[in-house]
């Protein structure tokens, strides 16, 4: 069995920067991995990311962590990124990481996603460059996610993004916003090759729980969805029903 | 409260319109829809005697369709005659109108629905939007075609006591119309104070006024008015406080000074409205971050009361944990 605790839109900010207690102290012992899925900082600023670094240094267990829209905002992204990985956080931007775990192998994919919305509301790359650009991004990141899951051999395999790959953890939201919110892109790139869960942020006002139209569950850990300083997730060790995954 | 003329004088006629608008009353005040009467009932009560065959209601958009259900549960038949303004209703051949887009983009909104008054008519009790919404009303309704709007909206003048402050506020909506109407008036010898023309006029036409430089425009009336009293721009955002704009932008603008402005970076308030009153709701991780974002909103929005309804959001230890059964 694996325990993975998750969170995602922490939105640190100025105000934590003198905040002696860590949300995460209590962590160790109750899983074997954190996953942030983005919005770590609220301004996208390198003293905002110091603040949460030092609430994440000396965490014993495996820390992975993608950006959100938030972290880009100041153009510090690279900073903020290599902050955290400077306190031994695994900062993955269409990347992949295999961790070992009491023996076993736990394999995440990690991107931010974007936006571009759902069957029947999606965005095309069709039109102005301004709106190709915005489509294309979308579809980069599903590439990405698709080629990352395509290589990923792992006892857990998982996806940590920021934005959603499905509809379902949005409910809450007002469904103007959608399309800024996730892509079925995501979902579909995770259905082709499977997965055991996928962990997202970035919708405040969606719901904890849904799956991709294949049955992968994804689980939407935005703070303000979960209301507690993250959330732990059990997965018992077992087959994957999905053929990909390598354990079939 | 005011009693209300007789609508019509067929006596038949008079007996059919009286029964079915009192079904509407009873079918309106038992659904608790927020609504007031306009048209000919509004007319008559607050004008000049009138007649009229049908029965206008003035209800907010989102609750037209819950009018229908709620009329058709007392006998009558309704149609969506047209989705962005009108749908109607019948019972023994007298036609309610509900209307839920005024000629101008006028809307019953909350201000509105406040100032609402009570008449009485044959003992019932009548709400009927209150005169100074109808005078704009009718203003921005009249027509070649309907010619009988402007006459219904003068004799407002003559008949009512109007507040002109709020009309000159609610004017925003048409202001040109109302502005040729109360000259128009004038012209009649009918009553409006000088002052109300002027500060319509200045309201239009900005420093201009003065100037003489006014050029005629070809701008519809809803759409102008509020940009020519240009605010100072924030230095550090680029960002406009909306001080005199219509209401209707305020929200949008807040919006985007809380998501831009370094002082909160925002994107997750929810903000209600209502005229110039503004809630702020949801969730944020701190007491600093609330109060910097209310800090904001008043210093955004000048003129407007703010109401700070944003919790902590907690952030505590996780309960236990969810166990995901891997596979089937």
């Amino acid at each position: 069995m694996i325990r993975v605790a998750a969170i995602g839109d922490v939105h640190y900010d100025r105000f934590c920067l003198n905040r002696a207690q860590s949300p995460f102290e209590t962590l160790a012992g109750r899983s074997d991995l954190l996953l942030i899925a983005g919005d770590l900082t609220q301004a996208g600023t390198l003293e905002e990311a110091q603040a949460l670094a030092s609430h994440l240094r000396g965490i014993s267990i495996p820390i992975v962590s993608v950006l959100g829209n938030h972290d880009f905002h100041s153009d510090q992204q690279n900073q903020i990124t290599e902050t955290l990985r400077s306190v031994g956080v695994v900062m993955l931007e269409r990347e992949t990481v295999t961790l070992r775990i009491r023996g076993e192998s736990v394999g995440i994919v990690g991107l931010k996603g974007f936006g571009g919305g759902f069957s029947g509301a999606c965005i095309t790359e069709f039109g102005e460059p301004e709106v190709k650009s915005f489509a294309r991004h979308g579809r980069l990141q599903a590439e990405a996610l698709r080629s990352g899951l395509k290589s990923l051999k792992a006892d857990y395999r998982f996806v940590l993004t920021h934005f959603s790959p499905v509809e379902g953890t949005l409910l809450g939201e007002r469904r103007e916003v959608y399309p800024f919110l996730g892509s079925y892109m995501l979902g579909e790139a995770i259905d082709e090759f499977g997965a055991d869960a996928a962990f997202h942020g970035h919708a405040h006002h969606g719901t904890e729980r849904g799956e991709t139209p294949g049955g992968v569950p994804v689980r939407n850990v935005a703070q303000p969805v979960i209301h507690h300083a993250y959330k732990i997730y059990n997965f018992e060790a077992g087959t994957s029903r999905l053929s990909n995954s390598k354990r079939s | 409260m005011r009693a209300l003329k007789r609508t019509t004088v067929n006596p038949e006629l008079a007996d059919r319109f009286n029964r079915v608008l009192g079904e509407t009353v009873e079918a309106m005040d038992e659904s608790k829809i927020r609504y007031a009467f306009i048209g000919g009932i509004a007319s008559g009560g607050l004008g000049r005697p009138r007649s009229t065959h049908d029965i206008d209601i003035f209800v907010m958009p989102e609750d037209a369709e819950l009018v229908l259900r709620a009329l058709s549960k007392h006998g009558f038949s309704t149609e969506k005659t047209d989705p962005s303004w009108l749908f109607k209703a019948f019972k023994s051949d007298i036609l309610v109108d509900v209307i839920f887009k005024s000629k101008g983009e006028i809307y019953l909104d909350n201000e509105m629905f406040g100032r609402m008054i009570t008449a009485e008519f044959h003992g019932k009790r009548l709400k009927l939007v209150a005169p100074e919404d109808l005078f704009i009303i009718k203003a921005a309704a009249h027509s070649e075609l309907t010619p009988g709007h402007w006459h219904d909206a003068l004799a407002l003048l003559t008949h009512s006591n109007l507040d002109w402050e709020y009309l000159l506020r609610r004017a925003r909506r048409a202001p040109r119309r109302v502005l040729s109407l109360l000259l128009y008036a004038q012209s009649n010898d009918i009553w409006v104070p000088n002052h109300v023309v002027l500060r319509l006029f200045a309201n239009i036409f900005g420093e201009l006024a003065d100037t003489g430089a006014v050029e005629p425009s070809n701008v519809h009336d809803s759409h102008r008015d509020f940009s020519r009293v240009q605010a100072k721009a924030n230095p550090t955002t680029g960002l406009r406080a909306p001080t005199r704009e219509h209401p209707a932008y305020i929200l949008p603008h807040l919006r985007e000074a809380l998501a831009q402005d370094p002082r909160t970076h925002e994107l997750d308030i929810q903000i209600e409205q209502d005229g110039y009153k503004i809630v702020l709701q949801g969730e944020v991780t701190h007491q600093e971050r609330r109060v910097a974002v209310e800090n904001l909103a008043k210093e955004f929005c000048p003129g407007c009361v703010i109401e700070n309804h944003i919790e902590i959001l907690p952030c505590t230890e996780p309960g236990e944990p969810e166990e995901i059964s891997r596979g089937d």
